[in-house]
C-alpha cells in the first residue's frame, strides 16, 4: 500500500514536473528533454496502474521514437527562438487549462473511490490485449480501420515527402 | 514500365537496368562481398601474428639500415666535409692540430635536427662515418639528442708519445742546425 | 601479451582503475545538467537491458510477461542520452555525431523490432524466458535456426544482428562516433568514469542484443547433451549459464570480427541499408513467416 502511495507520488511528480518544466522552460531543447521524463513518469503510472503493455509502449514509442523525432528537428532549429510575449501566453495558458481543470475537479467530484487493497494482482495484459484487438468478436473492425487510417496518412506523407511526382511513369 | 521503350508522347530513353533487378543484384552482392571479406579476416586470425613485442623481442635488421651514427675516430682527419654536406647542418666538430696528430674537442652529432639521410656518409675520405643498426632515440629531453660520437677526449697517451717523439726530433733538428750554423 | 601479467589480464583493471582516477572534466559553455544526465541515463538503460535476459534455468532477475518488448523500449533510451550527451557538450563533433546517432538509430530501430517478429510468432510469446524453455527439444538442439522454419530464421537471425549493430553503433555503423573524421563524435568531451559509462554502455548492450539473439534463435541455455543430466539436477543451472554465456560471446565475437572486416559506410549508405534493404526484407520476413505459422496451426 504504501509502495503503491510513493511510486504513485514519485510517477505523477515526475509527469507533472516534466510537463511543467516543458512547458515553461525556455530552452526548446530542454523542454523536449523534460518532456522524457513526462513521458517516463506516465509510463511508471501506467505499470501502477498493471497495464504493463501500455507502460512499455509508452516508452518504446514516445520516449524511443517520437521524442528522438523531435530532439533530431529541433537540432536543426536555431538555438534561440523568438521570445514569447508573456501576456498573450498567459492568457492562453488560462483558456485552454480552465476547461480541463473545471471537467477534472468535477470529474474527482462526483467519482466513487473503491478500496485498493481489494484490487487483484496485476498480470501481463498482452494476451487480452491481442486477443481484444484481432478476433472478430473483440474489436477487429475498428482496430482494421484504424490501421487504413494509419496507412492513408502514411503513403499522403510520402506522396508530400517527394521532391517531384513522376508524370509519365505512374500507372 | 510500359513507357519505358518510349512511344509518341514520351522520348526514347536509353534503357535502364529496371530498379527492382537492380535491387536483388545490390543485395546479392552485398551478401556476398560481406561473407568474403570476412572469410578474409577470419583467415588471417588464425595466422600467427607478426609482430614484435619490441622491447623484448626486436626486429633483424637489414644490414643497409640507417640508424644512430658511429665515427672511426682514429681515422677521422677533421676536414669537416661531412659537416659540409649536411642538409640540416647537425654535424658540429672541433679539434686542434699538433702536427699530424689531432687533440679531439667535440663531433656531436644533433638528433634533433638529423633525419638519418646518410648524405654525411658518402663524402667522407677516409670512410670513417658510418651508421648503425641502433634506431632507439628516445631521450627524456632535448639536451640528450645532442649525441657525442667521440670515443675519447683530448690527447692519448700515444699521441702525447708521438708528439713528444716529434717534438724531440724536431729539438734534435734544430740543435743540429744550429751545430751547422 | 607483454605487460600485465598471462595475455595482459590485468591491463583491463588497470585501465578500469586509470579511467575512475582521472580527471572530471565538464567543458566551459557545455550544459551542466545534460551533460551529466546523459552517461548516467545511457548505462541505466544498458544495466536495465540486463534485467530479462534468461541466462539459465533459475538465473534471471525478472521474468517479464513482455520480455523482449520491455528490452527494445528500454535500448530505445540509449539514443536519447546520445542526443543529450551531444547536445549538452556544446562541441559541434559531439552534435553531429547525436544527430547521426538519432537518425540511425530511429531508422534502425525498425528492422530491429521487426526481424525479431518471426521467433516472437514462433514461439508465441515476447517472454524470452518461454521461448527459450520451447526451444529443449531434440537434446537440446531445438534451436530456432533448426526448426521447421528455418528458412526463416536463418534469414531474421542475420538481419537482426545487422540491425543490431546499427543500433549499437558499432562498425561498420559506427557513425556517431568516427573517430576518423568527429573525434569521438558525441562522447568527444567527456573523460574518466563518464567516458567509461558510454564505453561499457557500448559492450553492455553489445552483450544484451547478442544474448537476446542466442535466446531466441539459438537456443539460449539449451545445449546437446543437457537430456544426459538428471532431472532437476544441480549442474544444469551452471552448465546452462556457461552454454549460454559461450553463445551470447561468440556472437560478441562476431560482431568484433565485423568490425575488423568492413570499412564506416556513408551517412547515406546507412540510411539507404536501413530503409530500402533491411525494413522491407524485415517486412518479408515477418509476412513468410506469418504464413508459414498461420500454416502449420491450421488443424
Amino acid at each position: 500500500m504504501t509502495g503503491e502511495v510513493l511510486a504513485f507520488s514519485l510517477f505523477s511528480a515526475m509527469a507533472v514536473g516534466g510537463a511543467g518544466l516543458a512547458l515553461f522552460h525556455r530552452s526548446a531543447i530542454h523542454s523536449a528533454f523534460a518532456l522524457l521524463a513526462s513521458f517516463l513518469g506516465v509510463a511508471g503510472l501506467y505499470l501502477n496502474l498493471g497495464a504493463d503493455f501500455l507502460a512499455v509502449t509508452q516508452v518504446l514509442l514516445y520516449a524511443g521514437g517520437i521524442l528522438v523525432l523531435y530532439l533530431f528537428g529541433l537540432m536543426l532549429v536555431p538555438p534561440e527562438g523568438e521570445a514569447p510575449r508573456p501576456g498573450r501566453r498567459a492568457l492562453a495558458l488560462v483558456l485552454a487549462a480552465a476547461p480541463v481543470a473545471i471537467f477534472l475537479i468535477a470529474f474527482l467530484a462526483r467519482s466513487s473511490w473503491g478500496d485498493p487493497s481489494r484490487l487483484p494482482e496485476p498480470e501481463g495484459t498482452v494476451r487480452g490485449i491481442g486477443l481484444a484487438l484481432l478476433t472478430p468478436d473483440g474489436w477487429l473492425v475498428p482496430f482494421e480501420y484504424a490501421s487504413i487510417l494509419l496507412l492513408a496518412a502514411l503513403v499522403g506523407a510520402v506522396h508530400l515527402a517527394r521532391r517531384s511526382a513522376p508524370k509519365d511513369d505512374s500507372p | 514500365m510500359g513507357s519505358m521503350e518510349g512511344d509518341a508522347l514520351t522520348p526514347a530513353r536509353p534503357p535502364k537496368p529496371s530498379s527492382f533487378r537492380r535491387w536483388w543484384v545490390n543485395l546479392y552482392e552485398g551478401v556476398v562481398s560481406t561473407a568474403q571479406g570476412m572469410s578474409i579476416t577470419l583467415r588471417t586470425f588464425f595466422k600467427k601474428p607478426v609482430t614484435v613485442q619490441y622491447p623484448e623481442q626486436e626486429l633483424e635488421l637489414d644490414g643497409r639500415y640507417r640508424g644512430i651514427h658511429f665515427l672511426e675516430q682514429d681515422l677521422c682527419i677533421y676536414c669537416d666535409v661531412c659537416a659540409k654536406a649536411c642538409p640540416v647542418d647537425c654535424i658540429e666538430m672541433d679539434a686542434t692540430r699538433h702536427g699530424k696528430e689531432l687533440e679531439w674537442h667535440v663531433f656531436t652529432l644533433d638528433y634533433n635536427r638529423c633525419m638519418l639521410c646518410e648524405l654525411c656518409v658518402y663524402p667522407c675520405p677516409k670512410d670513417c662515418i658510418h651508421q648503425g643498426e641502433e634506431y632507439a632515440l628516445v631521450t627524456e629531453n632535448r639536451e640528450d639528442m645532442v649525441l657525442d660520437l667521440l670515443t675519447w677526449k683530448g690527447l692519448t697517451d700515444e699521441q702525447k708519445q708521438k708528439i713528444a717523439e716529434t717534438e724531440a726530433a724536431k729539438a734534435a733538428r734544430d740543435a743540429e742546425k744550429e751545430k751547422g750554423e | 601479451m607483454r605487460t600485465g601479467g598471462w595475455h595482459g589480464w590485468s591491463q583491463t583493471l588497470a585501465d578500469a582503475i586509470k579511467l575512475l582516477t582521472k580527471e572530471d572534466i565538464l567543458p566551459s559553455g557545455a550544459d551542466p545538467v545534460l551533460f551529466r544526465l546523459a552517461p548516467a541515463l545511457v548505462m541505466g538503460s544498458a544495466l536495465a537491458m540486463f534485467a530479462v535476459l534468461p541466462f539459465a534455468p533459475g538465473i534471471q532477475f525478472a521474468d517479464l510477461d513482455l520480455g523482449i518488448y520491455f528490452l527494445l523500449a528500454i535500448a530505445s533510451l540509449t539514443t536519447i542520452g546520445v542526443i543529450m550527451a551531444g547536445w549538452g557538450s556544446n562541441n559541434k563533433w559531439s552534435l553531429y555525431g547525436a544527430m547521426r546517432g538519432a537518425a540511425q538509430a530511429a531508422s534502425y530501430e525498425i528492422p530491429l523490432a521487426l526481424s525479431l517478429i518471426p521467433p516472437i510468432l514462433h514461439f508465441g510469446t515476447f517472454s524470452l524466458l518461454n521461448a527459450t524453455e520451447q526451444q529443449s527439444g531434440w537434446g537440446g538442439m531445438g534451436w530456432y535456426v533448426f526448426s521447421d522454419a528455418f528458412w526463416v530464421a536463418i534469414p531474421s537471425f542475420f538481419l537482426f544482428l545487422t540491425a543490431s549493430l546499427a543500433e549499437n553503433r558499432r562498425a561498420p555503423f559506427d557513425l556517431p562516433e568516427s573517430e576518423s573524421e568527429l573525434v569521438a563524435g558525441f562522447h568527444t568531451e567527456y573523460s574518466g568514469l563518464r567516458f567509461a559509462f558510454f564505453f561499457l554502455e557500448e559492450y553492455a548492450a553489445m552483450f544484451a542484443t547478442s544474448a537476446v539473439a542466442t535466446a531466441y534463435w539459438l537456443g539460449g541455455w539449451n545445449f546437446p547433451g543437457m537430456t544426459l543430466l538428471a532431472e532437476g539436477s544441480a549442474w544444469l543451472p551452471w552448465l546452462g549459464a556457461l552454454a549460454f554465456l559461450l553463445k551470447a560471446m561468440f556472437l560478441v565475437c562476431v560482431m568484433i570480427w565485423v568490425r575488423w572486416t568492413l570499412p564506416r559506410l556513408r551517412i547515406d549508405q546507412v540510411m539507404t541499408l536501413g530503409w530500402k534493404y533491411l525494413t522491407p526484407l524485415a517486412l518479408g520476413l515477418m509476412v513468410a513467416a506469418a504464413g508459414w505459422e498461420a500454416w502449420r496451426a491450421m488443424p
